[in-house]
């Protein structure tokens, strides 16, 4: 080997050293990194369960007493509570915060943290009354008269298959008039329209509408089944054997909870604020020479400005078409194959909703207007009828504080719930169709009052992770 | 010529020696990088295990699903070497459950475990309608 080669062996040598040791370190770096991302992976995982609980501690707080037991949970509202749970050798410690919102909502955010790691989730809660797990809820009697009397009892929306809920709830009792009444028959055809969340009818997909299932019942104590005229009273195993589709019938201990009360002036304020509906009040007004009206900017009605604004809309000039919370101090009447539309909104009234011969009441709603009541009737005469072929579609909460009455072929297509406070009939059935799909979203109805002595419950509207 | 012939016997038996030491804490390395890895695959395997023992407990918002009989071990064969326990309690006095789940499994001679553990409350929703 030539002088000027001597070493460099040595040097080779030395070079694949240092790349096989530069590989190695990486390798063996890159490995215990594996380890530290599982431990992290199981401790981040262990922090979201920890904040999981956080929120479920706060939703039994809110349904039931405050930490120390002296006030009610409802009322309970803590920026900084804290509890500390094991997890298994480790401790996991949670922090909840609760805030209200103005639509009602409370917003509970829960911090989790477990061996230094910490995860946030925001649940979205409403607390709503027990009365807002039935589909149709009646303070009194349901009655279910005449065939071809029909009537639809479904869920509506994703995931309520798991939701707690129930068909019909009555006060005193339900009468099938006949046993030819039908309730959820899956031999009868019926027609359903978009929910708030499907999408516009004609955009390239049909409505899906569940098959009917077998109807559970809520009996407060004392109420009964009845059948037939004169009356007599039967249990489900007759009703079954007759053919109403039944599953069962829960029977309270019990009286059921009062229903809750609609807070006129919040609706008033949220009409006061619309002013999406100026135009059309401006044209009305100009049509009828009608300078208040022509000037008026809010949906804030009297009975006889809306009375006005039916006339005009019936002279066929305009689009029958409102938008936003209506409220109207006295009695909405629609007859005469008459149809008004509101979108994305809601009718409040201080008395009774009478559609008549063929009119059509539409009240729909968008994904974002989803938790807005529909159709709330308020008031000492506040009866809703639907008659004489006249049709009702809403989404969101139908309320009346005296009787639904649908009858003579009137059709009724309800995206919601039907609550009704009517002492004496809540709801009677006809010789109509009534299809009510039941969406829990109505646990999220602003603008009830609950009475302090009546349970509550808490409804999670929505669920996210913080980053 | 002779002088580098010596030299270049010297390199070689520096070279040898260091491959041989160097070889030697490689090997040694190499082996607890392998190790590192493999306890980790089997935290993340036990950390899914029980994140699926969890979800499962805790399906059912009425509370129904907290009894779920879990069998100690996962229906894949592949998994046999862990075993998975529960734990469902009622806190006292209030419609609270705390639930958690066990995965444990031996490992380099050593018993290791990770637990999960969560609350849930059965809503008053389903008290009311006679669903618990």
């Amino acid at each position: 080997m030539p002088r000027q080669e001597a070493g460099m062996v040595l040097l080779v040598v030395l070079m694949i050293l240092l790349v096989v040791s530069g590989s190695s370190a990486s390798f063996i770096w890159f490995m215990n990194q594996q380890q530290t991302r599982a431990g992290l992976r199981f401790r981040s995982a262990a922090a979201l369960a920890v904040a999981e609980a956080g929120v479920y501690r706060v939703l039994s707080i809110l349904e039931t007493v405050a930490p120390g037991g002296r006030s009610p949970g409802r009322a309970w509202r803590d920026s900084a509570y804290a509890e500390a749970m094991s997890v298994g050798p480790l401790e996991g410690r949670f922090t909840v915060s609760l805030t209200d919102e103005a639509d009602g909502a409370i917003i509970v955010t829960s911090a989790g943290q477990v061996g230094g790691v910490t995860r946030r989730v925001r649940a979205r809660v409403y607390l709503a009354s027990p009365a807002l797990l039935a589909a149709l809820y009646g303070a009194s009697e349901v009655r279910l008269e005449r065939p071809p009397a029909a009537t639809f009892l479904l869920p509506y929306g994703a995931g309520i298959g798991d939701r707690p809920w129930i068909h019909v709830a009555a006060g005193t009792g339900i009468w099938f008039a006949t046993p030819s009444v039908s309730i959820n028959d899956p031999s009868v055809s019926f027609g359903a329209r978009p929910g708030p969340v499907d999408a516009p009818e004609g955009v390239n997909s049909a409505t899906a509408v569940p098959r009917p299932g077998p109807v559970r019942l809520l009996l407060a104590r004392g109420a009964e089944l009845t059948l037939d005229q004169p009356r007599h009273r039967v249990d489900v195993q007759q009703l079954r054997a007759m053919g109403v589709y039944l599953e069962g019938v829960v029977l309270r201990t019990e009286a059921l909870p009062r229903v809750p009360e609609v807070d006129r002036a919040y609706y008033q304020t949220l009409a006061a604020a619309n002013t999406r509906n100026a135009t059309l009040n401006e044209a009305a007004g100009r049509y009828l020479g009608d300078a208040d009206l022509t000037s008026k900017r809010d949906s804030l009605y009297t009975q006889r400005e809306f009375e006005q604004l039916r006339a005009y809309l019936q002279a066929g000039l305009a689009r029958p078409r409102f938008e936003g919370v209506l409220y109207v101090k006295g009695v909405v009447e629609l007859f005469g194959g008459q149809q008004v539309e509101i979108a994305d909104g809601s009718l409040v009234t201080e008395s009774g909703v009478h559609l008549n011969l063929g009119a059509t009441l539409e009240i729909t709603h968008s994904p974002a207007t989803r938790t807005l009541p529909g159709l709330l009737v308020t008031g000492i005469i506040g009866t809703l009828i639907v008659t004489e072929g006249a049709r009702l579609q809403v989404h969101g909460l139908v309320y009346a504080s005296r009787a639904f009455d649908v009858n003579d072929g009137a059709r009724v297509d309800i995206v919601g719930a039907v609550l009704d406070n009517d002492g004496e009939l809540s709801f009677r059935n006809h010789a109509a169709t009534v299809v009510i799909r039941y969406d829990p979203a109505v646990l999220g109805t602003p603008g009830l009052r609950i009475p302090q002595d009546s349970p509550v419950v808490a409804w999670v509207a929505g669920w996210e992770e913080l980053p | 010529m002779r002088t580098a012939d010596g030299f270049t016997l010297l390199e070689v038996l520096i070279a040898t020696m260091l491959l041989a030491v160097v070889a030697l804490l490689l090997f040694t390395s190499f082996g607890i990088g392998l190790r590192a890895a493999s306890l980790a695959g089997g935290m993340n395997t036990a950390t899914g295990l029980a994140e699926e023992v969890l979800a499962t407990l805790v399906a059912s918002p009425c509370g129904s699903s907290f009894q779920t009989a879990i069998p100690p071990e996962p229906p894949d064969q592949r998994l046999a070497r862990y075993r998975r326990e529960v734990q469902v309690r009622r806190l006292s006095g209030t419609n609270l459950w705390e639930i958690s789940a066990t995965v444990s499994w031996t490992q380099e001679r050593q018993q290791r475990s990770v637990t999960l553990a969560t609350y849930r409350h059965v809503s008053a929703a389903c008290e009311f309608l006679g669903q618990q």
